[in-house]
């Protein structure tokens, strides 16, 4: 290949163009051809600049870290699965990256001092108080960053930082605006206003039988009956072959064989010791003094008692318990060995003093007998042949219950029980379908439609099961019969208020040339009912006194309204229809407001200002910028 | 087309070749590592700026910034100032200078100096290249002109929104400039197109423009209604 592009090399074109491939060479290195062949995945683009599955990871995994500090570990797990979190992420993701591109295209960028700066400050990199170069990059590795990447890191974070107080923070509220919202926030209105209650025409209310079959068509939506389905069920169960498995005297023998050979008879050797402190100034006359009561023939305990230094088994008489060799110090169990039962030692030296030892009782451990094994050995013998019982039967059932349409026979062969469920919908299943991997098969569409066998669901180690949907009815409306009594309370309810409806009309066009108050107590319509008119007197828009939708309604009415001291009806979200008579706006009194809830009212309005700012910038940046998701 | 040529022969050619356009050859090498160079120079310069003036800018903030419940002393007023008007000077018409500008005047308002603070946001509106920054200044300058009583300088600036994203925003302040003119039939109309293109995000604006527009004396129909 070289001879021929020699060959071919002549003339002065060919030389320049030489000497043109070579002069990228020598500025940008070899290394720019190579280094941007980076093979993770894209999975969105902004503005032609891609945004990796690694960088989604990372931020997943941020997100579920914050979630889990702020909620704490009862937290849904659900709220933490990728499908729930994926598309909000990469949303702001995506609007981290346009950001950051038009803050860019700005001009705005950081300059290695400010990033310095903040390194520096920063206590997370500090020992003591002070910034550790050591401590700095033991961080940055742990995280995966090289100082160059965190360094860009932390240019995106400045100029974010400074793009959004740009925006957001330079945004002010005038003295003139925050009086007028205050002022409007502390207006009052005055009202008078009737209820009428539901209850005093609900009694006289008559339902005919077409009015709630007329009711039930139309509302069908209401009176569903969820899906339903009925299946049955093979399950093997390691505990199922327990009983079946008869274990014979032979085997139980090599069992318990095995057993013994691993056995080591063990030698138990109970202690008491007389604790002396070497450094004490009296140490030897007492040691002689003890030893000569001793060879005497008095009672150790007694001298235990008298002279011992270790206060947790003097009171005992010195009494230490059993061991079987590892115990106690190294020189305390070597001249324990060494003693008779009732015998007693030279004093013996340890890190804790010395000691004199006696020996008071020895026993000997012996392999347990045939009879004290034999329930145990029986026992696991026979779940270690369950265990095969079961592996092979769920070999068998993963081989006979493959795509049938009958589990009958499949049971007989296995010599199980097959079982057979109740009807149920999703809320309602019982006993075996009760396991959320059941229940969702027995929901499956597919299983539904061809009435074939599930897959073997496993559940745990030793469970198994094959289901299949033996009958299945789709959602569908209840019969009229089956709801009838319901139908009837919801025609009931919607006539009543219907007719209070028509009373507060019929009201509202009588109150005309009289007042509200006279109208209302000399109304005939609804019987027997007294109503009482209620005055509501400056009432703000935070009060709780009245309804809230009678409140919030009232203050929607304009100034004008008030003026025109017009009536209306309301109707209430309880039930029931207000009747209202508007009357009068009280402005804000300012004089009533100090200057520190002024001035927490400008913070609050300024920053409200430029929060909008900072949301309608960002709109304009993501909607400009050419956003595709892979 | 392959004429085999001696060593010699190929010498030959390319010592002529040289004499010929060996001259024209070093110039152009000359020229490209020339303005290979200088243009890095430039960039290099470029970027130097922009570090200076976001090292300004920072320190502005960080002289301008307050814990809650703090007010701005003299001292720190008359430094963030300062910083402000040297990336006037020294870096006019970037970003950073029209940054500047707008927290000069936030201070200025703050300080009830709102001559002075129109006098910065008028700056930063002849000087901005950016279009997103348009819809922050022209609303702050409308609002200022409002409180001056100049409504219709300042219905002029925010008689349209350069943007979706801000009809929302410019609605709600035309109605307050309306409301301030005395003009109730436009305001409430402007409120309500505030209210109908409010995106979801900001729903926390519904009730300030609701309560601003229960002010406009236009009457609401359930009660023309009942009339």
């Amino acid at each position: 290949m070289l001879q021929s592009f020699r060959d071919n090399l002549k003339g002065g074109v060919a030389i320049i163009l030489v000497g043109l491939i070579c002069i990228p060479f020598a500025i940008f290195g070899i290394d720019s051809l190579f280094s941007q062949s980076s093979v993770v995945p894209e999975v969105a683009e902004v503005n032609g600049k891609s945004i990796t599955q690694y960088e989604l990871d990372q931020a997943l995994q941020l997100q579920k870290r914050q979630l889990v500090q702020q909620f704490g570990e009862n937290l849904p797990p659900d709220f933490l699965s990728d499908d729930r979190l994926r598309q909000p992420v990469l949303e702001s993701l995506v609007q981290r990256k346009a950001l950051l591109q038009a803050a860019e295209k700005s001009g705005l960028t950081a300059s290695e001092k400010q990033l310095n700066e903040i390194i520096l400050s920063s206590p997370e990199y500090q020992v003591n108080g002070k910034f550790d170069t050591l401590r700095f990059q033991q961080v940055l590795r742990g995280a995966g960053y090289t100082v160059a990447t965190y360094k860009g890191l932390l240019t995106d974070e400045v100029v974010l930082n400074q793009y959004a107080t740009t925006v957001g923070q330079s945004n002010f509220a005038l003295d003139s605006e925050v009086k007028a919202l205050t002022k409007l926030g502390l207006q009052t209105r005055d009202f008078d206003f009737v209820t009428l209650d539901i209850n005093t025409v609900l009694p006289t209310i008559e339902v005919s039988d077409a009015e709630i079959d007329e009711y039930y068509q139309s509302h069908q939506d209401r009176y569903l009956e969820p899906e339903s389905v009925v299946i049955e069920a093979v399950e093997i169960n390691t505990d199922d072959f327990l009983a079946n498995i008869e274990v014979s005297e032979e085997a139980l023998k090599q069992e318990y064989d095995a057993e013994v050979k691993n056995y080591q008879a063990t030698t138990e050797r109970r202690a008491s010791h007389i604790l002396l402190d070497d450094s004490a100034d009296d140490y030897q006359e007492t040691l002689a003094s003890i030893q000569s009561r001793i060879a005497s023939g008095e009672d150790f305990a007694t001298l235990a008692k008298e002279f011992s230094q270790d206060f947790g088994s003097k009171d005992s008489g010195g009494d230490v318990g059993y061991t079987s060799g590892s115990t106690f110090v190294e020189p305390f169990e070597t001249a324990l060995a060494n003693l008779s039962v009732g015998g007693i030692s030279e004093p013996v030296e340890s890190q804790f003093g010395v000691h004199i030892i006696k020996l008071t009782d020895v026993q000997e451990k012996a392999a347990p007998t045939f009879d004290e094994l034999r329930f145990e050995l029986a026992q696991r013998i026979k779940t270690s042949e369950a265990e095969t019982v079961f592996v092979q039967k769920s070999e068998l059932l993963a081989d006979i219950a493959y795509n049938v349409n009958d589990l009958k026979p499949v049971a007989d062969e296995l010599g199980v029980e097959l079982w057979t469920s109740a009807r149920f919908n999703r809320q309602t299943p019982a006993g075996l379908a009760a396991n959320p991997e059941v229940l969702d098969q027995a929901f499956d569409e597919d299983l539904i439609a061809s009435g074939r066998t599930s897959d073997i669901i496993s559940l745990g180690d030793n469970r198994s099961v094959v289901i299949r949907v033996i009958e299945h009815t789709p959602e569908s409306v209840k019969l009229l019969e089956q709801v009838k009594e319901q139908v009837a309370e919801s025609v009931k309810a919607d006539k009543a208020q219907q007719r209070l409806l028509e009373v507060a009309d019929e009201l509202l066009a009588s109150a005309k040339g009289t007042s509200f108050s006279e109208a209302v107590s000399n109304q005939t319509l609804l019987e027997g009912v007294e109503l009482t008119l209620t005055q509501a007197r400056e009432v703000s828009r935070q009060q709780t006194e009245f309804p809230s939708d009678l409140v919030s309604e009232i203050f929607s009415y304009s100034k004008s309204d008030a003026e025109n001291t017009a009536f209306s009806k309301v109707e209430l979200a309880s039930g029931g229809v207000a009747l209202v008579q508007f009357l009068e706006v009280k402005e804000g009194d300012l004089t009533k407001v100090s200057e520190q809830e002024l001035n927490a009212v400008n913070a609050q309005l300024a920053q409200a200002y430029g929060n909008a700012d900072i949301s309608n910038v960002r709109k304009v940046i993501v909607d400009e910028s050419d956003v595709e998701y892979r | 087309m392959a004429t085999h040529l001696t060593e010699e022969e190929q010498i030959e050619s390319l010592k002529r070749w040289w004499s010929e356009n060996g001259k024209f050859t070093v110039i152009v090498v000359l020229a490209a590592i020339a303005g290979y160079f200088g243009w890095q120079a430039w960039t290099k310069h470029q970027v130097q700026q922009k570090q200076e003036a976001s090292s300004l800018y920072q320190s502005m903030l960080d002289s301008s910034t307050l814990a809650p419940g703090e007010t701005l002393d003299e001292d720190k007023y008359n430094r963030a100032i300062s910083l402000g008007k040297q990336l006037q000077e020294g870096f006019s018409g970037s970003y950073y200078s029209v940054a500047g500008a707008l927290m000069m005047a936030k201070l200025d308002v703050e300080k009830g100096s709102l001559d002075s603070a129109i006098t910065y946001l008028e700056w930063a509106k002849k000087n901005n290249d950016d279009a997103e920054l348009d819809i922050v200044i022209d609303p702050r300058l409308a609002r200022l002109y409002v409180a001056k009583e100049k409504f219709d300088e300042a219905l002029a600036l925010v008689a349209k929104a350069p943007k979706p994203a801000a009809v929302s925003s410019y609605a709600e302040l035309r109605g307050d400039i309306y409301a301030a003119k005395g003009d109730s039939a436009k305001s409430s109309e402007s409120y309500q197109l505030a209210l109908s293109s409010l995106s979801d995000q900001q729903s926390n604006r519904r009730r300030f423009i609701e309560m601003k527009l229960s002010e406009q004396a236009v009457s609401s129909s359930s009660v023309a209604e009942a009339e």
